[in-house]
């Protein structure tokens, strides 16, 4: 017994002062570490974890930055220098601020979506539908042109005001216009006059403040008829202008193909 | 296999903490190239944000961190480098979201607006 005694005692020695040596650094360490940026980042993401908008629409944004907390808190007990420390407090508390950023603007955007809705409401007094390729607007011809004009009448202009106003408050919104004709006169003078009269709506458009680069005028002749072109009454009808308003964020389509 | 080793004691792990925790200082730390790109992509992700205009204050920190990030590298101080970078991306992440929403709230109060004036204009009445 007594010889293992001393064995211990031997092998005891020599690590226990320098585990003495090493403690009394790391203690005199800990005694100096400051956790105010951990406080800060603590208290960031309190503020963020007690935002209800925050956890309905930013909750993984909340848990990354509840993770970077925990990672601070991490080194602080286990005794990472202040540099450390401060820096992974700093991050978790960036993120946590973030959260609410994103929130908020996600509480935005869908304030917008209601607001458009109700814009589209504003919409009614024209007439307009909602399709599958966007919100079509269709204006007769003679609504918008005088006889052989390619200026915009006073009525059509007004109308085409309020698609301005529209567009205007919609920035994600793009927009297709389509000239159509009936079948009188030959296909290539049909075509000719209905990409005149799209560019005419089209240049209305921008001179009332639309960026041009949202809009895509074309002419389709007499290729899509909504109406019979047997009886007046028809080819009134096919006489139009289209005004097809994309969904937001929709990039303009390629030109429709008719079905022969 | 005789007696107590350091390991077996109470202080064994905490020495054993301080003495990985120093090496780990001293030992040469990686090029932070990965920190570097992510914080590269935020910055312009902040830019294209329009954070410049909308959330001027994070995004000027995240640009300075980021420059200084790369004189670090330059000088060989990889430690600060990575933590500049990283510093970096979350500035600009913040910058951007902050600018995003700030536009998205103008938006919104704007089309609040022309509602409003629409509504004037098909009928004065109300």
């Amino acid at each position: 017994m007594r010889n293992r005694s001393r064995q211990e005692n031997q092998w005891r020695g020599v690590p226990l002062r320098v585990a003495a040596v090493g403690m009394a650094a790391l203690v005199a360490a800990c005694a100096a570490r400051s956790s105010a940026s951990l406080q800060e980042a603590r208290s960031a993401v309190a503020t963020a974890r007690g935002d209800q908008e925050v956890l309905a629409r930013a909750p993984e944004e909340l848990l990354e930055s509840e993770r970077a907390l925990d990672r601070a808190e991490s080194a602080f007990r286990g005794g990472a220098d202040q540099n450390e420390i401060d820096h992974l407090a700093y991050l978790a508390r960036q993120r946590a601020v973030t959260a609410q950023a994103l929130a908020e603007e996600r509480v935005a955007l869908t304030e917008m979506e209601v607001l458009n809705e109700e814009l589209e409401d504003e919409l009614a007094g024209l007439p307009a539908r909602q399709t599958d390729r966007g919100l079509v607007v269709t204006l007769g011809e003679h609504i918008l042109f005088d006889v052989d004009r390619a200026d915009i009448k006073a009525g059509g202009a007004q109308d085409l005001a309020r698609v301005a106003d529209f567009l205007r408050n919609n920035p994600a919104r793009n927009l297709v216009i389509e000239g159509h004709t009936d079948s009188t006169a030959s296909d290539a003078y049909n075509l000719a006059l209905s990409q005149r009269r799209a560019n005419a709506v089209e240049d209305f458009l921008i001179s009332q403040g639309v960026d041009p680069l949202r809009i895509s005028s074309r002419g389709y002749g007499e290729q899509l008829p909504v109406a019979t072109n047997d009886s007046a009454a028809g080819r009134q009808q096919n006489r139009r202008v289209e005004l097809v308003i994309l969904d937001p964020g929709e990039a303009i389509p390629g030109p429709r193909v008719a079905v022969q | 296999m005789s007696g107590a080793s350091v390991f077996g004691s109470p202080w064994g792990p905490i020495l054993g903490a301080g003495i990985v925790l120093g090496i780990a200082a001293c030992a040469g730390d990686p090029a932070p190239d990965a920190e570097m790109a992510r914080a590269d992509l935020a910055v312009s992700q902040a830019e294209d944000a329009h954070a410049g205009t909308h959330a001027p204050g994070p995004y000027a920190l995240a640009q300075d961190k980021l420059e200084r990030a790369r004189e670090a590298v330059a000088d060989g101080d990889n430690l600060a480098a990575r933590r500049l970078a990283e510093q970096a991306a979350a500035d600009a992440q913040l910058a951007e979201a902050q600018a995003r929403s700030e536009v998205a709230r103008q938006n919104a109060a704007a089309l609040r607006e022309n509602i409003g004036t629409l509504r004037e204009e098909v009928d004065p009445r109300g």
